[in-house]
C-alpha cells in the first residue's frame, strides 16, 4: 500500500475562542506569560517541567526548564508580530523527541483579534500535521520500538489509555 | 507493511520480535485506530489505516480547545 497525501491531513486543527482581555494583555498572557497556562503535562523533558518559555523573537526558541537544570527545545518562533500573531514551529516527532528540522514541523498560528466590545477573539490554527509522518513510518517505529509503546503511540496516548481502561 | 498490506507472519520476520509480540502490538495499534484488519483465508492481513492523521488531528483538537480554555481563564484574571 502506497500512502497517499489524504485530504484530511491538509486540513488544519482550527480553534477560536474569545478573550475578554484586550489584544495586547491576550498577546502577552499567550507569548510572554506562557508559562502561567500551559498545562504542566505537556513537555518532552525527562524530568519534571519547572517553567514554559517563548522568546519573543522571530527565530526566538520554545523551550521547557526542567527541575533537574536541564533545557528541552520543543518548538521555534516563526512570526513575532505583537500583539495580532504568533506562529510557532511545532517541532517534537512520533518519538516524543526534538525535531531540528522545519520541514518535519508543524506550525501553531494564533492571530489576535479587537472586537468591537474590547474583547479579543483568538484563532488558532494548527496546520501542516502530516508532517510529522503520521503514516506508515510512524507505525513502523512504533512496530519496531523495544516495548511497543513508544513511536506515534505516545502521542494517543491519552486515546490509547482510554480503549485500554 | 508500507508497501502493502501483510500477515503477521511476514511481519514478524521483518521485525525482532515474536510473533504473539507483533500481534499484541497490532491489537494495540488497531484499537489506536492506527492500523486496519481483514481476514484473508485462515491468516489476518494488516495494513496502515489511511485515517491515521485523522487521529492526530483529533488528538490536538482536544488538546487545544483544553489548552485555550486554560489560556482564557488566565488571560481574564485579574492583572
Amino acid at each position: 500500500m502506497t500512502m497517499t497525501t489524504d485530504q484530511a491531513a491538509e486540513v488544519p486543527v482550527r480553534k477560536s475562542i474569545t478573550v475578554k482581555a484586550s489584544v495586547e494583555r491576550a498577546f502577552r498572557v499567550y507569548a510572554e506569560e506562557f508559562d502561567t497556562w500551559w498545562p504542566r503535562s505537556h513537555h518532552i523533558g525527562k524530568a519534571p517541567m519547572k517553567k514554559a518559555i517563548i522568546e519573543g523573537r522571530a527565530g526566538g526558541r520554545c523551550y521547557t526548564e526542567q527541575t533537574d537544570g536541564t533545557d528541552c527545545d520543543w518548538g521555534t518562533v516563526l512570526v513575532w508580530d505583537p500583539p495580532h500573531r504568533l506562529v510557532l514551529a511545532w517541532q517534537i516527532d512520533g518519538k516524543w523527541q526534538y525535531e531540528p528540522d522545519l520541514a518535519k514541523s508543524s506550525e501553531v498560528d494564533v492571530r489576535f483579534t479587537e472586537q468591537p466590545d474590547g474583547s479579543t477573539r483568538v484563532d488558532l490554527e494548527h496546520r501542516y500535521l502530516s508532517r510529522h509522518g503520521a503514516d506508515e513510518s510512524a507505525v513502523r517505529t512504533a512496530i519496531e520500538s523495544p516495548n511497543g509503546w513508544s513511536g506515534v503511540l505516545q502521542l494517543f496516548a491519552e486515546r490509547v489509555a482510554a480503549v485500554a481502561s | 507493511m508500507d508497501e502493502g498490506p501483510l500477515p503477521v507472519g511476514e511481519l514478524a520476520r521483518e521485525f525482532p520480535m515474536s510473533r504473539p509480540a507483533i500481534s499484541q502490538h497490532l491489537r494495540v495499534l488497531k484499537r489506536a485506530d492506527l492500523v486496519t484488519d481483514r481476514a484473508e483465508g485462515a491468516r489476518r492481513v494488516y495494513a496502515v489505516n489511511p485515517d491515521a492523521i485523522a487521529s492526530l488531528r483529533k488528538y490536538f483538537d482536544g488538546f487545544w480547545t483544553r489548552a485555550l480554555a486554560a489560556f482564557k481563564k488566565r488571560a481574564e484574571e485579574d492583572d
